[in-house]
């Protein structure tokens, strides 16, 4: 509980500070930038988590591990899809241009495919071992696609995405921005955490119910 | 060996799954009644060669969508000179979707005629593995021999750096072979294999398609250094063959 | 002595149970009749006691001669299984097939051990023929030629007498004769009077 409501401050402070924040020079409605790059490094964030427990569910076989990763890879679709939106109405407003296929939007877009294969590969399979097997294989390939999306394209594909022109016009800048980083991260763990308890709860149900049927 | 009943607690229930995963996750005595050996990769690769070559199925299927393709693209390009970038997204996206329609059947054959299970009984994953991602590869190449010159021909392509072109085309196509094989083994063993299989394959061969294209865009005339895309590829290639050979016997071993 | 256990195997999937609380234990130099109703779960006995199918309860073990025990994993090694309809690879002949799960296999061998193997199933003449050209009795006979290949010491049959002829069923009776001498057999039937031929019975 109390964790909800010093997450619930951190958030609100990180937003508040954000529209404090001076605007970044050549840019415009430069605050949305502490909202869409938090989400989108939370993204990235959730799916690496969501590889890992795949990883120890393969490991341990503890169905735990397995409805963590589903949790986490829900949670960061959604943000996915929040950073996606951000970041598109942002160029929108600078650029006159919702879509450019700049390095970072084809990374996105790619991982959010990603997140949708992942999902349509667990409802195709029907026995539970093997849908969480793959789920987590897929998950490591996913994240690996991911990865190389994100970060490797931006040295072939010119980008629109200012990446040194906010360091160096807004003082403060980065810690406002990191300060929101972690405040998203923490709100993931925490909706994730909230996701996989109830998965397991339901896949104890379902196994309870058949051992007493 | 009585038969009956007995109502196990749900509580016992993990303790056992988890011993018995314990247990199954001994190595085998490999060698006993198994092989993991070249020879072992051969026999895949070539009852896969021999079954392909009697049927031509997966060979017809990818030829004839290679040709058709570019055949369709230059019917709208109309004697047009494209850009090379152009050309090289055209051809990746071809290239492409020809192994979407031609690759996954190397698995989806053996589980829809059943003879997955005997092949799971019989082989090491890794024979199985190497040997059909070898076939793979072997199916790209042969049929990229044909599509690329047919492609280059109808589109009026300009290759300024050959050797670029063969070697991005090489390791494209290793890239391609080693991800559709694991991809295909998990696609095939859900529902709906074969549209599941490109909706699998696509996010996870788009790293290999975008530096693809950019390094065939400069063999085809574009400006500046192929050397940043290959590089990419490259470790691309490295990266899944790595991921394939720890992860592929959690996809095939129950 | 040998011996194959499972307890309290079950298995379903999602929603839909198989069966439940199902224990066993059959020594070496016997061969059991799998029998239960259609639907029961004897094929995915078979399967669970091959390694090919994950039980959602219970676990299946090996002990072999020498005591020591081992699960799923190493049972799918040493299991030979036969399948009904013999799934085989149609586009092959006969002797491609066997020789495609010798090497495959590590099996030594040379053409002439194959064709001895194959002659065994009256097989010899078909030899060359491919697999989707042979009857469902020769099929079924090519299935049993490919699961015996490398004496299992575990050898599951489902349902091997369904297409076979009179001959037919001399070759799986040797087959079932020389699995005595060394191991255990395991065998899915629906037919009572087959299933009441054999030394013991397990009821899905």
């Amino acid at each position: 509980m109390l964790f909800n409501v010093v997450l619930g401050i951190w958030i609100t402070a990180g937003i508040v500070i954000g529209f404090m924040m001076p605007p970044a020079i050549g840019l415009v409605h430069s605050t949305v930038m502490y909202f869409h790059v938090p989400m989108a490094i939370a993204m990235l964030t959730a799916f690496l988590i969501a590889a890992w427990r795949g990883i120890q569910w393969l490991r341990t076989r503890d169905p735990r591990h397995d409805a963590a990763s589903l949790a986490y890879a829900e949670v960061g679709a959604f943000f996915g899809i929040i950073a996606t939106m951000t970041g598109s109405i942002w160029a929108g407003a600078n650029w006159q241009s919702y879509w450019n296929w700049d390095a970072q939007q084809i990374g996105i877009v790619g991982t959010l495919l990603t997140y949708g294969a992942l999902f349509a590969l667990r409802s195709a399979v029907d026995d539970d071992d093997k849908k969480r097997d793959l789920w987590a294989v897929y998950a490591i390939f996913g994240v690996i696609a991911a990865i190389f999306l994100t970060y490797v394209f931006r040295r072939l594909v010119p980008s629109l995405h200012p990446n040194d022109t906010l360091t160096k016009s807004a003082p403060g800048y980065r810690l406002t921005l990191w300060f929101n980083v972690f405040g998203y991260i923490m709100l993931l763990v925490r909706v994730a955490g909230l996701r996989a308890r109830f998965e397991t709860a339901r896949e104890r149900l379902k196994e309870l119910s058949w051992a007493m049927s | 060996m009585q038969p009956g009943s007995e109502w196990q607690s749900p509580a016992s229930t993990r303790s056992a799954v988890r011993e018995a995963a314990g247990v199954m996750r001994t190595p085998p005595t490999v060698g006993a009644h198994r092989s993991a050996s070249f020879a072992a990769v051969h026999a895949v690769f070539q009852k896969d060669w021999r079954s392909e070559w009697r049927t031509r199925a997966a060979l017809n299927a990818i030829v004839l969508f290679s040709v058709a393709a570019p055949i369709a693209l230059s019917f709208n390009v109309a004697r047009q000179v494209l850009a090379p970038e152009v050309l090289a997204g055209c051809l990746w996206s071809v290239l492409l979707f020809a192994a979407l329609v031609g690759l996954p059947r190397v698995f989806v054959r053996e589980e829809e005629s059943g003879t997955a299970a005997q092949l799971r009984l019989a082989c090491a994953p890794e024979a199985v593995l190497w040997g059909k991602a070898a076939f793979n590869l072997a199916l790209l190449c042969m049929t990229q021999l044909a599509a690329v010159p047919i492609f280059i021909l109808l589109l009026n392509a300009r290759v300024t750096q050959p050797f670029v072109l063969l070697l991005i085309l090489l390791l494209g196509d290793i890239g391609l072979a080693i991800a559709a094989t694991v991809l295909g083994a998990m696609a095939a063993q859900a529902r709906a294999r074969g549209a599941l299989f490109s909706a699998i394959a696509v996010p996870v061969l788009l790293p290999l398609l975008v530096a693809s294209s950019a390094a065939t865009a400069v063999a085809l005339g574009a400006p500046g250094e192929a050397w940043p895309a290959l590089q990419i590829v490259a470790v691309y290639d490295v990266v899944m063959i790595a991921a394939a050979w720890m992860l592929f016997d959690f996809v095939w071993s129950t | 002595m040998a011996r194959l256990c499972g307890t309290g195997l079950g298995k379903r999937y999602g929603t839909r149970a198989v069966f439940r609380g199902l224990n066993f234990e059959v020594g070496s130099g016997t061969v059991a009749a799998v029998v239960g109703a259609n639907g029961s779960g004897k094929s995915t006995l078979l399967r669970i006691i091959g390694g090919l199918v994950r039980p959602t309860l219970g676990q299946v073990q090996w002990h072999d001669e020498s005591g020591t025990s081992a699960g799923p994993a190493a049972l799918s090694e040493i299991c030979g299984l036969a399948a009904p309809d013999a799934p085989l690879y149609r586009e092959l002949t006969a002797f491609e097939n066997l020789e495609f799960f010798a090497r495959a296999r590590g099996l030594a061998f040379d053409g002439s051990r194959l064709g001895d193997h194959l002659a065994q199933f009256g097989l010899k003449s078909r030899a060359d023929d491919l697999a989707g050209d042979l009857s469902s009795g020769l099929r079924a006979r090519l299935g049993l030629a490919v699961a015996t290949l490398h004496t299992p010491p575990v050898l599951l049959l489902d349902e091997p007498a369904a297409n076979l002829d009179e001959a037919g069923r001399d070759i799986l009776q040797r087959v079932l004769d020389a699995q005595r001498v060394s191991g255990i057999a395991l065998v899915a039937t629906n037919d009572a009077r087959e299933a009441a031929t054999y030394d013991e019975r397990i009821t899905v």
